[in-house]
């Protein structure tokens, strides 16, 4: 093989498919003529294709099993693989907006349907803590017209010094307590 | 391959256009029908670009499996440009070399590196080199070829495969693999050298 040839190298294979012009073209044509290896590969090159064309044929296949084949891909073709777009499905959009308007509604009545305005309410609990039973009272402060509400834990020990009930550990006075929320917290 | 050849296998596949642009906007609108007729059209070209890839028949039918399967999946975004059949081999295509590359696994595919020794081994030793007793006589070609294609890699195979049966341009190749035009130079030179060394009992000789 020739300097030339091994610097020609591609573009030989290039020539035989008609894919080289200009500069290239004159100087593999002058080469190739003056080149019997070049020339043969050049036939070669032909040959080839010509047998992989015509010469290479796959083996057969039967019309059962090509329709066996489309019988599987209609039937996984309706199958979506995982992590495909979004698609519009009308039933799940009906579906999801039927959610949404009932809720809305349900809202929508929570909000404008009329309430009476909520009086105080108290509540007495009593809570143990430590050794000793301690008296608390919970009183419960709901504000009218849906303002904040309010809790708060009475101390009825203290309560009684400050409101100075008689008898120790007795029932408070609940509208005392309540009246003054303020004070005499802990 | 000859223009007029590539030119006849190209219009073999194709239908009058008008209706062959009605088929594809039924097949994108997901029409069953649409996509069985396509089908049918296509089938064989497409398992024939597999098996010439991958030279085994299961796994060419799995590979027109997949590829049909994919394009049905895949109908809303196809853009006609290219044109279905070349979709489908585009997808078909790259799925042979992708199991011709898992077939091989670590084993690295007959290289340009070794196609380059070959190419300067003299003829004659070439020759000597082959055992007489695999030499078979006329009409054994196709044998020959497909043995002598089992040794290139996957992308050259494809390459030839490509140029030699689909008749496409080294500019269309390039497209199709996603690789330059000199890439396609020259994997389509080496693989011919491999193969003029192979079978130049049935191809060298005639001049």
């Amino acid at each position: 093989m020739k300097n030339e040839c091994v610097e020609l190298n591609e573009l030989v294979s290039a020539y035989a498919d008609g894919e080289i012009s200009g500069a290239d073209l004159e100087r593999v044509e002058k080469h190739v003529a003056d080149c019997a290896e070049c020339r043969e590969f050049v036939a070669a090159c032909r040959r080839i294709d010509d047998a992989v064309r015509a010469d290479l044929v796959p083996p057969p296949v039967e019309d059962r099993r090509w329709d066996a084949m489309l019988v599987q891909l209609k039937a996984a073709g309706g199958q979506r693989p995982a992590g495909r777009k979004w698609r519009f499905h009308p039933a799940r959009v009906i579906a999801f907006a039927s959610t949404m308007a009932a809720a809305c509604l349900l809202g929508l009545a929570f909000v404008m349907l009329p309430r009476e305005p909520e009086k105080p309410v108290e509540y007495g609990l009593e809570i143990e803590a430590g050794a000793e039973p301690t008296d608390y009272q919970v009183v419960m402060i709901a504000a009218p017209e849906g303002g904040l509400s309010m809790m708060v834990i009475v101390d009825i020990d203290d309560q009684e010094e400050d409101t100075e009930v008689e008898k120790p550990g007795g029932k408070p006075d609940e509208k005392e307590a309540g009246g003054k929320p303020e004070s005499g917290e802990k | 391959m000859s223009e007029e050849q590539a030119g006849k296998a190209k219009a073999s596949r194709a239908w009058s256009e008008p209706a062959e642009r009605d088929l594809l906007a039924r097949f994108r609108r997901g029409e069953e029908k649409a996509f069985e007729e396509l089908f049918t059209k296509y089938r064989e070209a497409i398992y024939a670009v597999a098996w010439k890839v991958l030279g085994d028949r299961e796994e060419a039918l799995d590979v027109v499996q997949e590829a049909f399967l994919r394009a049905f999946r895949g109908a809303s975004g196809f853009r006609a440009e290219s044109g279905f059949y070349a979709w489908v081999r585009r997808i078909a295509v790259n799925l042979s070399i992708d199991r011709v590359r898992a077939r091989r696994g670590e084993q690295a595919p007959l290289e340009e590196e070794t196609l380059a020794e070959e190419k300067h081994a003299p003829a004659a030793a070439r020759l000597a080199e082959e055992d007489p007793a695999d030499r078979v006589a006329g009409g054994e070609l196709a044998e020959a070829l497909e043995e002598a294609l089992s040794e290139l890699g996957a992308e050259h195979r494809t390459v030839l495969m490509l140029h030699a049966q689909e008749g496409l341009s080294y500019k269309e190749i390039a497209g199709e693999m996603d690789c330059p035009i000199g890439t396609v130079m020259s994997r389509l030179h080496y693989a011919r050298r491999l193969l003029a060394g192979k079978l130049r009992r049935f191809v060298g000789d005639e001049e």
